[in-house]
């Protein structure tokens, strides 16, 4: 409905009449002033929800032994996925932790050749070299964390050296087996990865030298 | 308010922008294509390389399906099959795919009385934006023809979906986790355990038109579920149309739509096309007279470009689009040569630098357990990509992690060096658990490494003799002595040439590559030409080498030898080897790596593959062009059928060298003679199959002159000219080359 009554008819406006300038301008301002208010509320609204998802991916705390406790039981039942998990929600109340890092380092490892079955078929847990190599890279991370806050002289040679014997190269991990035989490790298994290494090393027929070792 | 919502609004368009804003730096943009004609093609069929098996993938697609020679589509999570009314699963013809190499493939099937024809293909855009890669299989049933039949059943089209069963179905490494499912039919949506994973649009859907058949939870992997069914055509002689998208692996929410989903299969099929067109138009043109041949070379190009991947910003060349969809330094170091070759230098440096994410802190570049070839591999492939591309700035980025890779190799042989034995001054033991089946001293790994230090000291001394390579240079030398006299030595001791490892028992592998690609050893050298006349009598069956189970042969491992024996000029032996590949493939040109006949279902390993597709490539190349020295080698594997009159010209276009882009055309004009344009950027050894005798060169346009050295070969200078070859009457009527 018009607001014009009938005998008053309205003169239409001039499609290049001049502007009042100040009203106008007055109006214009208020709307910037809206668009910004939205523009604000907007961003203010996105941050909130990332904060928001970062507390909720942000782990439960958890007390240090718990998180140790139920983290080494998962490593002994081979669920590195849960022990992992447990480590690093211990990690989230104390981050300095030596025992929790460095077994969360030994689970990040043991993740990258754990192979679980799926519908009857074993699949490697990390689905891509890429991923597993990142995550040994980590764990390599982790123990150079540990070893910066560790007295001088001490280190973790010997659990760095697993990690080098695993993927495959092994005179990486004899030099860590020997710094840790130098600093006084003195356990069986670094002695047998020793002679192993060496032995392998040496001889012309890898498999037998592989045999021997078994037998010790 | 106005103002504000157009603030809005742009605030909105610039977010957008900034996530979709097409392909980044460095990403080559598709040139716009314009024609859009279609032509279908049939390959020929090889008993010899399996069951007839289709890829479909597209650039920058995180996910590739595999239509399957039982006909059913499976993309490594979840398979899509189709069943006539009857629930017999449809069976197909022989396949066509759009000519030029692409992925497109469609068939048709006949059931009841009624044809039903499929085409499948994954619809791109062009570039290779972030995309999760959905395919679209369309069926059409096509109308009855002749009089109507009242006592035919209705014309009806069934679908169901599994998640595994039997051969051919690899386990995508993503694939979801559950070991029971359930399947829900909702609306034109598939879904299992509540993820959706196919979509279906077309006419003649009813909704709720499913069966109630496997609705319940627990259908283990093997067993169909989630049957859907085509409304009753209300006319047989209605076209019924339903066009399927195969959702990725893992599948989607059940609100995700396919992109392109409103635009009709024409439509996206015409764009696909055009996309692909533009790609591989990009680069070097490779052209050979020989139709089979350059389909091979054609679907290896259209692998090599196609199957990387952009997830997360950063694109990727996985092994291959199936079983090996993962990262390996051993096939990543071929497919930088070979994206090189192609002229698609953009593609390669990425891929180095793909290479290079493998680093570890000590210097070793490893992407898989044990695999200690692959630090000289990443070296190799930057020297390839450095010298074939001219990438000055790649160079300067990852010379000091190259420094720092070969820091670590002779830290290897320092310390082996110094605990003695047999395997004194190379790289330690190492259990790759691939092909050489052994925990051995691999000396394929010293080749590859040796290489991989000698493509370094090129790259940080191209002059040669710079104080500051010194040491580097001094390793490398030594490094070679000892290489080769633990070569000899060990190939006294086993009784047999370029031994694969120290160890008896390894598995012939690296040690292929000794010759070439690695250069340890000349290919004229007598332990390179005894290692192929050794493999070719030990190993090879039906024209392939064979070095694992009995039977199984390996489609790629040859080529190396063959790369040998044309730097031999052993023509023959090289065609043949060309031969064997081709006759290896699939109809539309994919290479595999393995294939047996007494077990028809790859052994798992699905065509296509990316190392064949790169080593074919370098091949056909290399038989075309190569590099010696200084110099190049011009046709020094063509067979003479390639050179008949009848034949379409070979031509070589913007092709990299070490020594700047070749170009040519090689045409028979007359039964006498053949025409060459050729633009040289250095002077080349032109060499003809031996069944064709010169009468002599004569330069057309008064440009250089040729010189003959001898009755099958002449050389041409440096520079741009059209020579005319004449040939010796009586040796022209000659038989083949082979």
């Amino acid at each position: 409905m018009s607001r014009q009554g009938p005998t008053t008819r309205a003169k239409s406006p001039r499609a290049n009449a001049p502007r009042k300038p100040g009203p106008r301008r007055h109006k214009a301002g208020r709307s910037w002033l809206l668009a910004l208010a939205l523009v604000l509320l907007v961003v203010a609204g996105a941050v909130g929800l990332r904060i928001r998802a970062e507390q909720g991916r942000r782990p439960e705390p958890v007390a240090r032994d718990v998180a140790l406790k139920r983290g080494l039981l998962a490593v002994a039942r081979g669920d590195d996925l849960e022990a992992e998990a447990w480590f690093r929600r211990g990690l989230a109340s104390f981050p300095r932790d030596p025992l929790l890092q460095i077994n969360l380092s030994t689970a990040l490892n043991n993740k990258c050749f754990r192979v679980h079955p799926r519908r009857g078929v074993p699949m490697p847990v990390l689905a891509t070299s890429l991923e597993r190599f990142r995550v040994a890279q980590e764990s390599l991370r982790l123990y150079r964390t540990i070893e910066a806050g560790l007295p001088r002289g001490i280190g973790l040679p010997h659990d760095r050296a697993q990690l080098f014997d695993t993927w495959g190269m092994p005179l990486d991990a004899m030099e860590d087996y020997l710094r840790a035989q130098a600093i006084g490790d003195t356990t069986r298994a670094c002695r047998d990865a020793i002679a192993r290494i060496s032995m392998l090393q040496s001889v012309t027929d890898g498999s037998a030298a592989l045999r021997s070792v078994g037998r010790e | 308010m106005k103002q504000s919502a157009l603030v809005l609004l742009m605030l909105v368009a610039a977010l957008g922008l900034c996530r979709c804003a097409g392909p980044p730096a460095g990403v080559a943009r598709a040139p716009a294509a314009t024609a859009t004609a279609i032509a279908w093609v049939g390959g020929p069929v090889h008993p010899e390389a399996g069951p007839v098996l289709s890829a479909l993938y597209a650039p920058g697609a995180q996910n590739s399906v595999a239509w399957l020679p039982d006909g059913t589509f499976w993309n490594g999570d979840f398979e899509i099959a189709l069943f006539d009314g009857s629930d017999s699963l449809l069976r197909f013809g022989p396949r066509e795919y759009v000519s030029g190499g692409f992925p497109i493939a469609r068939a048709s099937a006949a059931s009841r009385g009624d044809r039903f024809e499929v085409s499948a293909f994954m619809p791109w855009r062009g570039a290779d934006v972030d995309s999760l890669g959905w395919a679209l299989i369309t069926v059409t049933l096509q109308p009855r023809t002749g009089p109507p039949d009242r006592t035919a059943a209705t014309p009806s089209l069934r679908l169901a979906a599994r998640s595994g069963g039997a051969r051919w179905h690899f386990l995508d490494g993503r694939c979801s986790a559950d070991d029971t499912f359930r399947y829900v039919v909702k609306g034109r949506s598939l879904s299992r355990n509540g993820r959706q994973i196919a979509y279906i649009s077309g006419a003649n859907i009813a909704p709720g038109a499913h069966r109630l058949k496997n609705t319940q939870p627990g259908i283990p992997s093997t067993s169909y579920g989630g049957w859907m069914a085509s409304a009753p055509a209300r006319n047989p002689e209605s076209v019924l149309e339903w066009r399927i998208w195969i959702a990725p692996v893992g599948g989607v929410t059940g609100r995700d739509r396919p992109p392109g989903e409103s635009s009709s299969t024409l439509d996206l099929l015409a764009r696909t096309v055009r996309a692909w067109r533009s790609e591989m138009a990009f680069g070097a043109t490779y052209e050979v007279p020989d139709a089979n041949a350059q389909r091979v070379l054609l679907a290896a190009r259209s692998l090599l470009v196609g199957t990387r991947a952009r997830g997360g910003g950063r694109l990727r060349f996985p092994g291959s689009p199936f079983q090996y969809r993962d990262y390996f330094l051993r096939d990543g170091a071929r497919v930088v040569r070979a994206l090189d070759l192609l002229g698609r230098p953009e593609l390669a440096r990425t891929a180095v630098e793909n290479l290079f994410e493998f680093q570890w802190p000590s210097g070793v570049i490893l992407s898989q357990r044990g695999q200690l070839d692959g630090t000289g591999q990443a070296l190799w492939a930057l020297e390839q990509h450095a010298a074939l591309a001219g990438d000055a700035s790649l160079v300067r980025a990852l010379l000091p992690a190259a420094l720092a890779a070969t820091g670590w190799i002779r830290l290897q042989l320092r310390t082996t060096s110094a605990h003695g034995g047999p395997a004194a001054g190379l790289l330690p033991y190492s259990d790759p658990r691939d092909n050489e089946n052994l925990r051995a001293h691999l000396l394929g790994s010293d080749a590859w490494a040796l290489a991989g230090m000698e493509g370094v000291l090129r790259m940080a001394d191209p002059g040669g003799g710079s104080p500051a390579t010194d040491s580097l240079r001094a390793a490398a030398v030594e490094y070679r002595a000892r290489l080769l006299e633990v070569f000899d030595r060990e190939a006294n001791r086993q009784g047999r040439p370029l031994p694969p490892s120290i160890e008896p028992g390894a598995r012939d592998w690296g040690n292929w590559s000794a010759s070439y690609p690695c250069e340890i050893v000349e290919a004229t050298d007598t332990r390179a030409i005894a290692l192929d006349r050794f493999a070719r009598r030990r190993f090879y069956r039906d024209g392939l080498p064979s070095i694992g189970a009995e039977g199984v042969l390996n489609c790629y491992l040859g080529f190396d030898l063959a790369q040998a024996a044309l730097r031999r000029n052993e023509r023959a032996a090289v065609l043949a080897d060309l031969n064997s590949a081709v006759r290896h493939t699939q109809p539309d040109g994919s290479g595999l790596e393995i294939v047996t006949r007494e077990q028809p279902d790859y052994l798992g390993d699905l065509p296509p593959h990316t190392t064949f597709a790169a080593m074919f490539t370098d091949l056909v190349r290399s038989a075309l062009v190569y590099e010696r020295g200084d110099s190049l080698v011009l046709l020094g594997g063509v067979p003479v059928s390639w050179l008949e009159r009848t034949r379409t010209p070979i031509r070589v276009a913007g092709a990299p060298t070490r020594l700047g882009p070749v170009e040519f055309t090689l045409e028979r004009v007359d039964e006498g003679a053949l025409e060459l344009h050729a633009t040289l950027p250095a002077p080349a050894l032109v060499l003809l199959p031996n069944s064709l005798v010169l009468a002599g060169v004569t330069s057309r346009d008064g440009g250089p002159a040729a010189s003959l050295t001898s009755p099958h070969g002449f050389t041409l200078p440096r520079g741009k000219g059209v020579w005319t070859i004449r040939l010796l009457p009586a040796v022209r009527t000659g038989g083949r080359s082979r």
